[in-house]
């Protein structure tokens, strides 16, 4: 008969994670007991007892260290280094305080700027067609110095640019108006950031319509929409279509035709209630002359976003124009 | 007392069994010696780290020597009290002794 040997697979497990030193007396000692376990319990369990004896013996103070294998010089380095900032932690008190403080502080400072500056790179590009579109600014000019610049736009350029500009696919206008004053059964409310646009607004400005039909809204004049938290402010409900608040921007009642999502923190163009601009069309055609006062933010939408120049020069040309012709001065 | 100089229950028991088996204490003779004096069943692995943290401690010192078929060759590693064990020993069985004679005496004619 063969003769009985302990299991392979644990002999060299142990082989394998004992430290030299040890190995031959401790493996002597695991196989003298193996054969004394063979008279005394027979085969399979002295080779149970040889495995678990191996598996117990796998503990620190065997089991071969780091160090042993690879003699590592720079772990003694850091230690040391370690140490001694400990030490300079301990002696030196207050330098370590300034250091900690200036390095904190420097710290959170850094993220507050970066944090900002992320937050202003952001502005717009909740809007996909952001990159595509324009605001029409004015210069004011004296003889070749600039005197003044506005952002606040003649209500009549909108319509023109469309169509004499190959480039502009549409136009949206935004008449901003101070504030406004709500009056529902009898409580008022101050709206405080209104605007009369033009009813592409939603599309062009990429805000959906929790309620209302936004092909149809504000097509018709004095209907007004609500934003998502002053419809709750106003109403304390969404449902408020085909509601009749007394508006004082325009003197009379006019109708809740939709419900629009919150506009979001960056977006240079916030609002609370936006009206049909036909409402404001009364106003504005009592002026005058319509080039009498510039006060309607214009946006253009062009075909490609690589047009920006040509639109520069469309801009120059008409302004031209309109200067010779003593529309405007 | 130093922190060295104070023995666990199992590190005394190790001690007093490698002083017991004079010239032939190594692992498997003291795993058996405490077999059939003490009839308690200890892990090789246990009396191993045992011995080589009195080793350490100074309170033993080894040698290798005595190679036998039956071990696949190998040598074994035997134990031997240090003069500062034996010394630890006799403290230890001292205080004991010393400590037992506080107690009150037992009256068996209660």
């Amino acid at each position: 008969m063969r003769r009985a040997r302990p299991p392979q697979l644990f002999v060299c497990f142990f082989k394998w994670y004992c430290r030299s030193g040890l190995r031959e007396t401790i493996l002597g000692d695991l196989e003298e007991q193996f054969e004394d376990d063979l008279e005394l319990y027979g085969r399979r369990k002295a080779r149970r007892r040889f495995a678990w004896t191996v598996i117990r013996f796998f503990r620190p103070g065997i089991i071969k260290t780091y160090s042993t294998t690879q003699n590592n010089n720079t772990s003694g380095m850091i230690e040391s280094d370690f140490k001694t900032t400990l030490r300079i932690i301990k002696k030196e008190k207050l330098y370590t305080g300034i250091n900690v403080l200036g390095l904190t502080s420097g710290f959170s400072i850094a993220l507050l700027i970066l944090s900002y500056v992320y937050f202003e790179f952001s502005y717009e590009d909740y809007n996909l067609k952001a990159r595509r579109m324009a605001r029409i600014t004015i210069d004011y000019l004296d003889g070749e110095t600039l005197i003044d610049q506005d952002c606040e736009s003649y209500h009549l350029l909108g319509p023109m640019m469309k169509e004499e500009f190959p480039e502009v696919v549409e136009y949206v206008r935004a008449y901003g108006m101070d504030d406004a004053v709500l009056r529902i059964e009898e409580e008022s409310f101050r709206a405080a950031r209104v605007y009369a646009v033009d009813q592409n607004f939603f599309e062009l400005f990429n805000y959906p319509l929790i309620k209302g039909n936004s092909q149809t809204a504000l097509t018709k004049s004095l209907e007004v929409v609500l934003t998502e938290s002053a419809a709750m402010k106003y109403f304390g409900t969404l449902d408020v279509l085909g509601e009749t608040p007394w508006v004082s921007v325009a003197g009379r009642e006019m109708k809740v035709v939709g419900v629009v999502k919150d506009s979001p923190a960056n977006t240079h163009l916030k609002f609370d209630l936006l009206m049909s601009y036909s409402t404001m069309q009364n106003t504005l055609d009592q002026r005058n002359s319509p080039w009498d006062s510039n006060d309607t933010y214009t946006y253009l939408l062009l075909n490609d976003a690589a047009l920006m120049p040509q639109l520069e020069a469309s801009v120059d040309r008409l302004s031209k124009r309109l200067i010779d012709n003593d529309t405007i001065e | 007392m130093g922190r060295t100089t104070f023995l666990g229950e199992f590190e005394e028991l190790i001690l007093t069994m490698v002083l017991i088996l004079e010239d032939d204490a190594y692992g498997n003779t003291v795993v058996k010696a405490i077999k059939n004096h003490q009839n308690r069943e200890v892990n090789l692995s246990s009396v191993h780290i045992t011995m080589y943290r009195l080793e350490e401690k100074g309170f033993l010192k080894s040698y290798m020597a005595g190679a036998t078929r039956k071990r696949g060759g190998r040598k074994k590693r035997y134990f031997k009290v240090t003069n500062a064990g034996l010394a630890l020993l006799r403290e230890m069985k001292n205080s004991r002794i010393s400590l037992w004679k506080l107690t009150p005496q037992l009256n068996f004619n209660l």
